[in-house]
């Protein structure tokens, strides 16, 4: 992957003294929750109460780091919102007076730790107060999150001819116009002979990869893939094995290694090998790297699985993901699938493939057969967008906006690179990431941001692996250049406060 | 080894020994010695090469062919495989493959919240104020202040602290129940429950036992076995999981009979109310208000909005512990992107539009009931399955043909007639793959707002077209 785009960040590339002030934050986090955790047991205080002869709800370290890690700092994650997800939202202000001092100071950390327990407070209460951010969190790549336009007043004449909902399943009653014109038009779009449509993305994976494999079969997937590949490869109940994220080296290994040894005990030749891996890695902002994949599936008689949730739309000079991005023919790949959620401001998930594969789909997948059918005005603005982008409506807006995400993304994630921050995700990838290390440096980060009217989302363990907390901006067409250049002068501020610049600053 | 001992014990071979001369005595000795020699010697081995010659290895890897991706599709999916498009539609009526104005009966839409007017207006509104999608998970600025809302409302409806909402109905269940429910737990599910509870346990990789539906006897049995194993001194986390109206049956779990035996095997009750929210019980508080039992008995209730609210989602209530837990652990809820904003303004108003208007679940178990009672008796070759209080009507072939494909053929004719003169209703169809696949079956979903000529119509045709299908 390096060779392909070597202008990626490593995340391993830090010093060491970053790296102890990791551990030595975590040991401060852990060892004041221990104490309020002994304190509280001294109180005879209790988060809930187990009822005599039944077994705690859930196992003890859920519950720490719930109470004690998580709790600290929950303002930063769950911000409502009460508007459109668009370029700018307005954010809905919460108090919760125990849980925002910062954590970086060890006296304050260990203050705030016993006043966490003496005045115990989960809640938040929303003051009614609301602040206008820049939104750099949601996933809304190519600004098709709109409330106004020919496309909103299709979704509601939709909505009013087809109903709000179905109540019904695909494959009993539940299939409209607009999810047809939906299904036939993302295979078109993808370049494949056929497409189903899904109701909810995460359904979407974890509904139907039990359909495609069956026993006796392997399944291959990137270590860093999305909870939902992971949740539909649990379900499938077949053997999985997971390659180092990206190295394509290791895959190919791997799959060496399991068609000469077969099936485990057994030793019978597998019936099947399935390679899953992400276009965008959406904590990554990394673009998988499909082109060496190809060649080692070609070469091992593998099949592939392409989630493209976060590049479909995003990715390519025709905004039709990975495939389009490398140039590699969408053919090579056996199953596309992705999300409506991200570049079309809708919701739900595709799988396209051959006819053969999807008229199988269709009477096996969980999703297609139990789930309800995706909602009429959801599929008729998936529609809508799908064909903007496309070009398809007779306009350039599609063209124009798959532009400006990519000029937005590249703008953005150099100027950060060269403030000295520590950016992962390849070129043209709209996902950013900015490296923290320092656990308790996510909270700082976000208050300060929200401070400055900035909305960004951060991340940390479970998410990500625990040393490894980060940012991650996300671009929008919708950003214009003023709005990209403001944040970017106050995220400069920021670093140079909290000590966030781990490389050397490049001057232009 | 053991045969030499052996020989060596038995005491033929001690007179043997005691009256043999020196030289016999010498050469046997001899021999024992060899013998001990061999023994002592590794066992004899092939010579081998443990690991393949790098050509060898590209031969396997050369010779080795994968299955195709699609297998054949057998003659049951093919059965399956007819589709209907819908092209308009009205609360009670649809367009349908060019069947204009058709009655549907095969959605579950049964307060007919589906083009009801005011639910409409209230979703152009958050439309024209929030757009289509979310555009992120919950934690990400997918949170809108209608999620919140809705939160807030439902929490009020079941007289809980406010529900955690998922997106989609079918996630609900299916991430409620792994995120309690853990390697080494015990989880005793009834042998009908819907599919997607049955993701819900697969997933949670606990052990699984199922009792036979609705008898508690067998529950019972099953607990008792299950309070036998395990640790001793460890107690394991135990659920039961119920459904509040069969979907698969259209039974009414025996609930009170379960809360029996709470006490004494120390179980938690996991029930999934999706088709029994909004339906049974004087105000359409579900399962709990039917049978009058306080609802914070129950640990754990989780419903999808799609069924009685006609919109998307699906929501968990139970203590706060219970929620908190899942807004961390649901994997459904933290890696999915939000419920688009006016499926939830829809589903606020629905509930809004339930409370200040009773009356509907009156109207609705009336059709249900006039339905049932009416279909029971008149229909030649079928039967009517489920109990009279369920908006599911099963309905089932008297005489199977012993073979499921032809019972299902029969069943499809009786659909596709039951089109052609103008009634929309569905076969309830199956992945092959399941566990326990229900008996073929016609599902039925009856609504409030049928009106009373709508019912006859559906009632006169269904009859009819029974008749003409079973004509012995």
């Amino acid at each position: 992957m390096r060779d392909v785009d070597n202008e990626e960040g490593d995340i391993d590339d830090i010093d060491y003294w970053t790296i102890c002030w990791i551990y030595i934050a975590y040991g401060i986090i852990i060892f004041v929750g221990k104490i309020a955790d002994l304190i509280d047991k001294i109180r005879g205080h209790r988060y809930f109460i187990t009822p005599k002869g039944y077994a705690p709800l859930f196992v003890e370290f859920e519950y720490f780091y719930q109470m004690r890690l998580y709790s600290r700092i929950k303002d930063c994650w769950d911000r409502p919102i009460c508007s459109l997800p668009g370029a700018w939202i307005d954010v809905m202000l919460r108090t919760n007076q125990h849980y925002s001092e910062p954590l970086e100071y060890v006296l304050v950390g260990i203050l705030d730790g016993l006043l966490t327990f003496c005045l115990f407070r989960n809640k938040f209460r929303i003051t009614g107060e609301t602040k206008r951010c820049l939104n750099l969190g949601s996933y809304n790549y190519l600004g098709f999150a709109q409330n106004e336009g020919p496309i909103a007043e299709a979704v509601i004449e939709s909505m009013y001819k087809y109903g709000g909902f179905t109540s019904s399943t695909p494959a009993e009653d539940g299939t409209t116009e607009p999810f047809r014109l939906l299904e036939r038009e993302t295979a078109r779009f993808v370049g494949k002979e056929d497409a189903l449509v899904f109701e909810m993305g995460f359904a979407t994976n974890s509904g139907s990869l039990p359909a495609l494999v069956g026993k006796g079969a392997l399944i291959i997937s990137d270590s860093l893939n999305h909870a939902s590949l992971a949740t539909g490869c649990k379900n499938t109940g077949t053997k999985i094995k997971v390659f180092k994220h990206n190295d394509t080296k290791h895959l190919e290994q791997v799959i060496r290694e399991s068609i000469i040894q077969g099936q485990p005990k057994t030793h019978r030749p597998w019936t099947m090998i399935l390679i899953i891996v992400e276009g965008i890695y959406s904590m990554e902002g990394e673009i998988g790297n499909l082109p060496e994949i190809i060649r080692i599936k070609k070469k091992y008689n593998c099949y592939l699985y392409v989630d493209e949730a976060h590049s479909i739309g995003a990715l390519g000079s025709h905004g039709r993901g990975v495939c389009d991005h490398y140039d590699v023919d969408p053919k090579d790949v056996d199953i596309l699938m992705g999300t409506f959620t991200k570049s079309f401001g809708s919701i739900g998930g595709y799988i396209a493939a051959d006819k053969s594969l999807i008229d199988h789909l269709r009477q096996s997948s969980f999703a297609y057969l139990y789930a309800n059918s995706m909602a009429p005005p959801c599929a008729m603005q998936a529609y809508q967008a799908l064909r903007a982008i496309a070009g398809d409506d007779g306009t350039d807006i599609g063209a124009r906006k798959i532009k400006q995400l990519k000029e937005n993304s590249n703008f953005f994630r150099e100027r950060l690179r060269q403030m000295g921050f520590q950016i992962l995700g390849g070129k043209d990838s709209p996902v950013v990431p900015l490296m923290f290390y320092n656990p308790s440096k996510i909270a700082t980060f976000s208050r300060m941001c929200l401070e400055r009217h900035i909305a960004v989302v951060v991340v940390g363990y479970p998410a990500t692996p625990l040393t490894s907390p980060r940012a991650r901006f996300c671009l929008s067409a919708s950003h214009t250049r003023e709005d990209l250049e403001w944040a970017l002068e106050h995220l400069d501020t920021i670093g140079d406060q909290m000590n966030l610049k781990f490389k050397k600053p490049i001057k232009v | 080894m053991t045969t030499l001992n052996e020989l060596l014990n038995s005491k033929n071979i001690e007179s043997f020994i005691t009256n043999l001369s020196a030289p016999h005595l010498f050469l046997h000795g001899l021999m024992l010695l060899f013998i001990v020699y061999l023994l002592s010697k590794r066992p004899f081995k092939p010579r081998q090469n443990d690991s393949l010659s790098k050509s060898e290895e590209e031969e396997l890897i050369r010779d080795w062919r994968p299955i195709p991706l699609a297998p054949k599709l057998s003659k049951m999916q093919i059965l399956n495989s007819k589709e209907v498009v819908i092209t308009s539609t009205t609360p009670t009526h649809v367009t349908v493959n060019g069947h204009s104005n058709v009655l549907n009966l095969a959605r579950t839409n049964y307060l007919g919240f589906i083009g009801h007017p005011e639910v409409q207006a209230k979703a152009e509104e958050t439309i024209r104020k929030y757009g289509v999608g979310s555009c992120g998970p919950r934690g990400f600025y997918g949170s809108i202040d209608v999620h919140i809302e809705l939160e807030k409302r439902l929490g009020k409806f079941m007289s809980t602290v406010p529900a955690i909402l998922y997106s989609s109905g079918y996630a609900t269940i299916s991430s409620t129940i792994p995120s309690f429910s853990k390697i080494g737990d015990i989880i005793i599910a009834d042998r009908c429950v819907s599919q997607p509870i049955q993701v819900g346990l697969s997933l949670s990789r606990s052990q699984v036992h199922y009792f036979k539906h609705n008898d508690i006897k067998d529950l019972t049995r099953i607990l008792e076995l299950t309070n036998k194993t395990g640790e001793k001194g460890k107690i394991s986390r135990k659920f039961v999981v119920v459904e509040g109206i069969y979907y698969n049956t259209g039974e009414l779990c025996a609930l009170p009979q379960i809360m029996a035996l709470k006490d004494k095997y120390k179980f938690r009750i996991i029930i999934d109310e999706s088709h029994s929210i909004g339906i049974l019980g004087k105000t359409g508080r579900g399962i709990t208000e039917h049978y009058n039992i306080d609802a914070e008995q129950v640990e754990i209730r989780t419903a999808s909005l799609a069924n009685a609210f006609s919109s998307g989602g699906g929501f968990c209530v139970g203590s706060d512990t219970v929620v908190t837990h899942q807004r961390l652990n649901g994997v459904g809820y933290v890696f999915s992107a939000s419920l688009p904003p006016y499926l939830a303004t829809s589903a606020t108003k629905a509930i809004d539009l339930l409370d200040s208007n009773p009356d509907l679940l009156n109207s609705l178990s009336h059709n249900i009931h006039y339905m049932y009672k009416e279909l029971q008796d008149n229909l030649r070759g079928l039967k009517v399955c489920g109990s009279p209080l369920s908006p599911v009507i099963h309905l089932r072939l008297k005489e199977s043909t012993g073979n499921r494909e032809d019972d299902e053929k029969l069943l499809e004719q009786l659909v596709d007639k039951s089109l052609d003169s103008g009634v929309l209703i569905t076969r309830a169809k199956y992945v092959e793959t399941e566990k326990f696949i229900p008996e073929p079956s016609i599902r039925l979903c009856i609504n409030a707002v049928l009106s009373e000529a709508d019912l006859d119509f559906a009632i006169n045709v269904l009859k009819s077209v029974s008749q003409s299908t079973f004509k012995n």
